[in-house]
């Protein structure tokens, strides 16, 4: 059962919540660990083992971290009652922490490496096994290629579990000592399948607390779920049938239909994740959770590094924290960002931070891409926004330059429209690649767009599902959701204004958008079920 | 206290940073900032950053990064 | 009183639900039902089937729908291999029976308990003929979306209809539906192996054992039948490319655990004539207009013969002068099919306006 199913919204999380506000405060938890285990086995079936045993190991790990600090601890403090002072004490308090980092450092990586293993091996197996055998063909030697069972929502539990772990040995976090509250937080019903993904700090504690149902979270839960339910099911599920079939005979199409399969894949891949999320944290919400948000409007980013401080924001998050800030903080870019400055004298500082950051977006966006899925077009998809990025980065100081010489002011109308519109660019082409079947089929598509480009093309030779009356829904939907996110953006926020209306205009905001989507959505006679993209990374 | 405002301030001279208190919750400061940040404070103060103590309240205030220098010199 | 009238967000209300609260929410549930059935009541599907705005997978329950009440004696369910094998008109022609396909391409078990109990509202058939190959379609996921979807669809038509809004934008369908049977005149030759029923093997888009979960819905199917009078039997389409031994065998155990009897057509490909150079359109999966032709009348040869059930003849009656006034218009729509489908025809009308399109 995926949370965008009639099972899911009509049955499972009705009778969820019922249950959860029938039940005695302090078992809530468990109404929603079990809600959240049932949940994964319609999904994964078995592999609810893999999912739990996952959560045991997290949690030992967890508290065997928590236990070399507290003797760490203990032995210090004995240092320090033992009689020894001054510049000795602090060489042995030195040398004992030193001494129980090391064994920290290794049980922290044991932790990871088994998480991230099993990760590796569902995920990215066949991958690698596949590339080297062509690799190690004359040698014939050969990986075996497995057909392995997807548990559903690794790539997301496992970053968390990831996270909690490193959090502790930071110190940030004491492990949880209670199994049910870690494993809740980690296996949490709505969030399993596309995140957002959580820090245990943020969710945990509210998760575990069986908070009763309030009218006021009732109401932002909803009205967030039915938001939710119109991107996805007005406008991405219908956009499948033009996305889709496009995608699979990509062959057939240049010039501007390249385009707008690249515009038409963008605005799916928005409406389906943002609105699966809006399902998500609206599903949150009515329990009175708050979950992280993922999206903020970033459409209306001025930059690409903008653009993913906007989308997909707990992916970003997450690498910042546990990718980016130790890779920055290694001593192997310490060291040269300190020597890069003492050898180049002059444009030093410009020269280390060109490198560092070099250094340090590297390992993020490589493994944001093979995050997304074992294959060459998402190690593009992660190369292409790091040679972006830097670039960004480099850049900068050149665009301030430029901008003073020339008199521009900072943030001029047409300046800001033409930063959006250029971001739109790099995103359109970033998303072409990253839906594109192989890096291959990628590039024929990105170069068909300079073959025999005619606008007029974009109306004929549609895919026969898609008639007129589809692409109308289509673009008044695009446009209703583009128009609530500049208002957003500008400090009006339509679903607050519902939110604090009196109850009859919530009410009829509420029918009207309930029978907007059940009229144009696509379901039922003549469309299917549409499986959610960001399930599968 | 100054020589971490002059740090501060040759990075971004736009801000003021003995009122602001979000500097990396409203993006301020960048990701690029701080590990420039980071290397500047490790050669003035003669302390080492570790990846634990890259969170933001850390680094929201000049106030937050004193006290952490502070209390990485002591230790 | 302000302050309980407002139920946005303002954040010191920690309290749990009242009362009135709770009953607010009833309320407007209630009333989002009452709105639905409204929207419900305004939906007029058989008119809308006439002027063929309904062209989807509901097209044949929105024509059953716009039949004269108790005029269909035989009922014929199943997915597209019933569908395209079985010509309700062909057999009035020859035979004077009345017949109906209620089938839906694809056709899930759960969907056919449903098409099986509304066909049966408003007709009291004799025989229900059921193609077998739906007892082996099985995906977990969309069996249970289905299951909790068909309830609602069958209880508020504007959920059922609701894309009838697309016409209103586009122009009508182009495709004929003669008693839920549409004419296919294409032909593609099977070239595959004489005699196919055998072991070989076949694609998994379907289980070789009956699911449970589809043999209880066959059991409702079953119930139903027998509370209403109406004779069960299951048979089985021609086509290589669907059927072999083992999903035979599976399907024959599986009729005589359920006492019904079972009718493998594979069996009888020869001995109604079938030509697999000229009576499939697509290599051997489906029958065309010609095929169903030699399998209408063969099938229902062999249901009488099984089961001991006689048919009326209704030719003559005026009751039925509908059917008879259908015959030429069939007979007239098989001349022109010659060679193509329907979605042939819409490339055709396609490429006319394109041409007009550029003399312009």
């Amino acid at each position: 059962m995926a949370i965008y199913m009639n099972v899911y919204l009509l049955l499972f999380l009705p009778l969820t919540l019922l249950v959860y506000g029938v039940a005695p405060r302090e078992k809530r938890w468990l109404v929603l660990l079990c809600a959240s285990w049932f949940m994964y086995a319609t999904l994964s079936r078995w592999l609810l083992l893999l999912l739990i045993a996952t959560e045991a190991w997290t949690w030992g790990m967890g508290l065997w971290l928590d236990r070399l600090r507290q003797q760490c601890e203990a032995q210090v403090g004995e240092l320090k009652q033992s009689g020894i002072s001054g510049a000795e004490l602090r060489t042995a308090r030195t040398e004992c922490r030193q001494r129980f980092r090391t064994r920290r450092l290794r049980v922290l990586l044991l932790g990871i490496l088994v998480l991230l293993g099993i990760l590796f091996y569902v995920q990215y197996y066949n991958f690698a096994a596949q590339n080297l055998n062509s690799l190690l063909s004359r040698l014939s030697l050969k990986l075996p290629v497995v057909k392995v069972l997807f548990p559903m929502g690794i790539s997301f539990y496992t970053l968390e579990a990831v996270g909690y772990l490193a959090d502790i040995y930071w110190e940030r976090l004491e492990a949880d000592r209670h199994f049910g509250r870690l494993a809740l937080f980690l296996s949490f019903f709505p969030q399993i399948m596309e995140g957002p993904i959580a820090r245990y700090q943020d969710t945990a504690d509210q998760l575990f607390s069986g908070e009763p149902l309030r009218m006021d979270s009732l109401n932002e839960g909803f009205l967030r779920i039915l938001v939710g339910l119109f991107k996805k099911m007005v406008i991405s599920d219908r956009l499948s049938y033009l996305v889709n079939p496009m995608f699979a005979e990509y062959q057939k199409y240049h010039g501007s239909l390249v385009v707008l399969m690249a515009v038409a894949y963008t605005v799916q891949l928005y409406c389906e994740f943002s609105g699966s999320i809006d399902i998500v944290i609206g599903s949150g919400r009515l329990f009175g959770i708050e979950l992280p948000e993922n999206f903020r409007q970033p459409f209306s980013a001025q930059s690409p590094a903008e653009f993913w401080r906007r989308w997909h924001m707990s992916l970003g998050t997450w690498f910042k924290n546990y990718v980016f800030y130790p890779v920055t903080t290694s001593s192997f870019v310490k060291n040269l960002n300190k020597t890069l400055r003492k050898k180049y004298k002059k444009h030093g500082k410009y020269i280390s931070m060109a490198a560092t950051s070099a250094a340090a977006l590297l390992p993020v966006w490589l493994a944001t891409g093979i995050w997304h899925g074992a294959g060459w077009q998402y190690v593009f998809y992660g190369l292409y926004y790091f040679v972006i990025l830097l670039a960004g980065v480099l850049l900068e100081s050149f665009k301030a330059w430029r901008n003073q010489r020339l008199h521009i002011p900072e943030n001029a109308v047409w300046l800001r429209v033409l930063r959006t519109l250029k971001t739109w660019v790099i995103v359109f082409i970033g998303e072409l690649f990253f839906n594109a079947k192989s890096l291959l089929a990628g590039f024929h598509m990105f170069f068909s767009i300079f073959e025999d480009f005619h606008i007029s093309d974009i109306w004929l030779h549609l895919p026969p599902k898609i008639t007129r009356g589809e692409i109308m829904v289509i673009i008044a939907g695009s446009i209703l959701v583009w128009i609530a996110g500049f208002m957003k953006e500008n400090g009006k926020d339509i679903r607050k204004g519902v939110l604090e209306a009196g109850f009859p205009v919530r009410w009829a905001a509420y029918y009207v958008l309930i029978f907007t989507i059940l009229l144009f959505g696509a379901y039922g006679a003549g469309y299917q079920a549409v499986d959610l993209i960001y399930a599968g990374f | 206290m100054d020589r971490l405002l002059e740090i501060l301030r040759e990075i971004d001279d736009t801000v003021d940073y003995e009122k602001e208190t979000a500097l990396i919750d409203d993006h301020i400061l960048d990701s690029f900032g701080i590990i420039t940040l980071i290397a500047e404070i490790e050669d003035a103060f003669d302390i080492e950053v570790e990846a634990a103590e890259m969170t933001p309240e850390n680094f929201n205030s000049a106030q937050a990064m004193w006290r952490m220098i502070q209390r990485l010199q002591e230790s | 009183m302000r302050g309980s009238e407002n139920m946005g967000i303002d954040g010191n209300k920690k309290h749990t639900l009242t009362g009135r609260e709770k009953a607010r929410i009833a309320g407007f549930l209630a009333l989002l039902l009452v709105l639905i059935a409204i929207a419900s009541a305004l939906m007029r599907p058989a008119l809308w089937f006439d002027r063929k705005l309904i062209q989807n997978r509901n097209a044949r329950a929105a024509q059953m729908r716009g039949q004269a009440e108790d005029t269909i004696d035989i009922m014929n369910l199943g997915d597209s291999l019933s569908l395209s094998s079985y010509s309700p008109v062909e057999l009035w022609k020859e035979r004077g029976y009345t017949s109906f396909n209620i089938g839906m391409d694809g056709l899930r078990m759960i969907e056919a308990v449903y098409a099986v109990e509304e066909a049966c509202s408003r007709q009291k058939p004799v025989c229900l003929m059921m193609e077998a190959l739906p007892l082996l379609r099985y995906e977990r996921k969309t069996e249970m979306q289905e299951t909790v979807s068909m309830p609602l669809y069958h209880t508020f038509d504007f959920l059922r209809f609701h894309s009838i809004w697309k016409k209103a934008v586009e122009e009508p369908g182009i495709m004929i539906y003669h008693r839920g049977y549409i004419v296919n005149g294409k032909s593609r030759p099977y070239e595959g192996p004489a005699d196919y029923m055998t072991d070989r093997p076949m694609d998994d888009h379907y289980k070789t054992a009956v699911p449970a979960f589809n043999r209880f819905l066959f059991r409702r199917i079953h119930a139903f039948c027998r509370k209403n009078g109406i004779t069960l039997v299951l048979y089985s389409a021609v086509s290589p490319e669907n059927y072999n031994l083992p999903r035979k065998e599976v399907l024959e155990a599986f009729a005589r655990e359920e006492n019904v009897p079972y009718i493998d057509l594979n069996d009888y490909a020869d001995e109604m004539g079938i030509d697999w150079s000229a009576h499939t359109s697509d290599g051997g999966d489906h029958l065309n207009v010609y095929g169903a032709a030699l399998n209408t009348l063969f099938l229902t040869e062999r249901v009488q013969e099984t089961t001991g059930l006689t048919f009326t003849d209704h030719r003559g009656d005026d009751r039925f002068r509908d059917w008879e006034e259908e015959v030429p218009a069939y007979e007239q729509l098989v001349e022109d099919m010659r060679g193509k489908n329907f979605a042939d025809v819409r490339k055709e009308l396609e490429k006319q306006k394109e041409a007009e399109e550029k003399g312009q």
